[in-house]
């Protein structure tokens, strides 16, 4: 099998109090260095985060950090991890106390499964690579699925149904599909992750077509839901979406599993 | 659920009772001027994970009555009309030798699974439920075809009924799916 050179993923290191300073098996990654009080203002956060800290117990504390950290994690698509990095092993790794410890730690997170903890610099290592291996795997996954065929594109009512998304230059507008999801601009782009001034300076940038096609596909319901009943459907509380609404889980990041959902909706398949 | 459990289906599916089925089975779909007279290539999943399969793994999903296809249909637009929207029903007409039938306590329990199982939620789990890793080790041998499945989308209206999910890649003669169009005609017929 032929082994592709690895895109590395965007990262950025941080750490709850003060400065900090890059691991060693991480600079080729060449990552941004952020403090605390930086990641707030960061719309979403890197496609790997590295939170590099003392111990479990010293992370624990910083409560704020915690609550921010997992807030822009949620805003952010995925591919995104995060890496706790502790410089200190704990004494007794199978101690009952350290499970509960870190289940403190992911309950701040809804997206538990896109978080690795490793305890020192080699053990870090691995959680390094593993995480950059999910990601890029994730990645093509997400290309390859933009190659599958789309039997609803050419359909007369489909194309009705989503012609006010678009510019027209007949692509798609990041302005457009925002106000038909009753979205700000600065909203959509974080959660295609790209900054609100692309979104607004060319809102139907080449770069943000494949990033709104998911989207499209969610808005094709409108075939047979008009937009009232279109915007009732993405507030109601969806039993297929573990009860979330439609536009919960898309604001967590999984536009793409509306639009199966849409899809699944428009073609009758069992639930 | 490990690779090794996955394995461990594919193993119990070569013993796993099974049952012949022929009968007309039925999908609802939106009304969305999707071109007459050509195969109805829709109604495969695409790449989509469904209640049996899990993402890349291509299934064609019925229901066994017009009630439950239009049950499954209806349901989702709860609260939001189309009641009165046109739909399409299309027709399949099967002939399968082998279908694993999970409304049958024997074959639950060969497979080790309980109706839990096939009911639990699937879309957007972390992992593949253990009904999709079943319909993953189907989708891989020749003896089983199908799967046939209780309706959550009935369970969830209080009433019962049944699905079935038919793995093209498992699909050899003599076991036969056509799906029809206006007059009974043939659309596509299975395996190619």
């Amino acid at each position: 099998m032929e082994t592709a050179a690895l895109e590395y993923p965007s990262t950025m290191v941080t750490t709850p109090t003060g400065e900090t300073t890059i691991p060693a098996p991480l600079r080729r990654y060449r990552p941004k260095l952020a403090r605390a009080s930086e990641i707030k203002s960061l719309e979403q956060l890197p496609e790997l985060t590295v939170v590099w800290t003392k111990g479990i117990d010293a992370l624990l504390s910083h409560r704020t950090f915690l609550r921010m950290l997992a807030e822009r994690l949620r805003a952010t698509p995925e591919p995104s991890k995060i890496v706790f990095l502790f410089q200190t092993k704990t004494r007794k790794a199978t101690e009952p106390t350290t499970a509960q410890k870190l289940v403190e730690l992911f309950r701040y997170f809804t997206r538990p499964f896109d978080l690795e903890v490793a305890q020192g610099i080699r053990a870090g290592e691995d959680a390094f690579n593993e995480a950059v291996a999910k990601i890029v795997a994730t990645r093509q996954l997400s290309e390859e699925r933009a190659d599958r065929p789309d039997h609803f594109s050419e359909l007369k009512k489909v194309i009705e149904a989503t012609d006010d998304l678009r510019a027209k230059s007949g692509k798609l507008s990041a302005d457009n599909v925002a106000k038909v999801f009753g979205l700000s601009v600065a909203e959509l782009a974080a959660l295609v992750g790209r900054a609100r001034q692309t979104a607004s300076k060319t809102p139907d940038a080449d770069s943000l077509q494949p990033l709104l096609k998911p989207f499209e596909r969610v808005a094709r319901v409108r075939a047979v839901l008009h937009q009232n009943d279109f915007r009732k459907w993405l507030h109601l509380a969806n039993d297929e979406l573990a009860g979330r609404t439609p536009l919960e889980t898309i604001r967590q990041g999984k536009v793409a599993l509306v639009a199966d959902l849409v899809e699944d909706m428009l073609t009758g398949s069992p639930s | 659920m490990t690779r090794s459990a996955e394995t461990e289906f594919a193993t119990l599916l070569e013993t796993v009772p099974i049952r012949p089925m022929r009968r007309r089975l039925v999908r609802c779909v939106a009304a969305l001027s999707f071109l007459e007279g050509t195969p109805p290539r829709f109604l495969r999943t695409s790449g989509r994970p469904g209640r049996c399969n899990p993402r890349d793994v291509d299934c064609l999903y019925f229901s066994e009555t017009e009630r439950v296809a239009d049950r499954e249909f209806h349901g989702r637009f709860a609260g939001v009309g189309t009641a009165t929207e046109p739909r399409l029903t299309f027709y399949a007409r099967v002939d399968l030798k082998g279908v694993v039938d999970l409304s049958l306590p024997a074959v639950l329990n060969a497979l080790g699974m309980s109706i839990d199982d096939v009911l639990e939620a699937w879309r957007g789990a972390p992992s593949p439920t253990r009904l999709q890793r079943l319909g993953l080790a189907v989708s891989s041998q020749r003896r089983v075809c199908a799967i046939r499945f209780a309706s959550d989308a009935c369970r969830r209206a209080g009433t019962t009924g049944w699905n079935v999910a038919i793995f093209p890649d498992a699909l050899v003669a003599p076991s036969r799916v056509w799906i029809l169009g206006r007059s009974d005609t043939s659309l596509e017929e299975l395996p190619r």
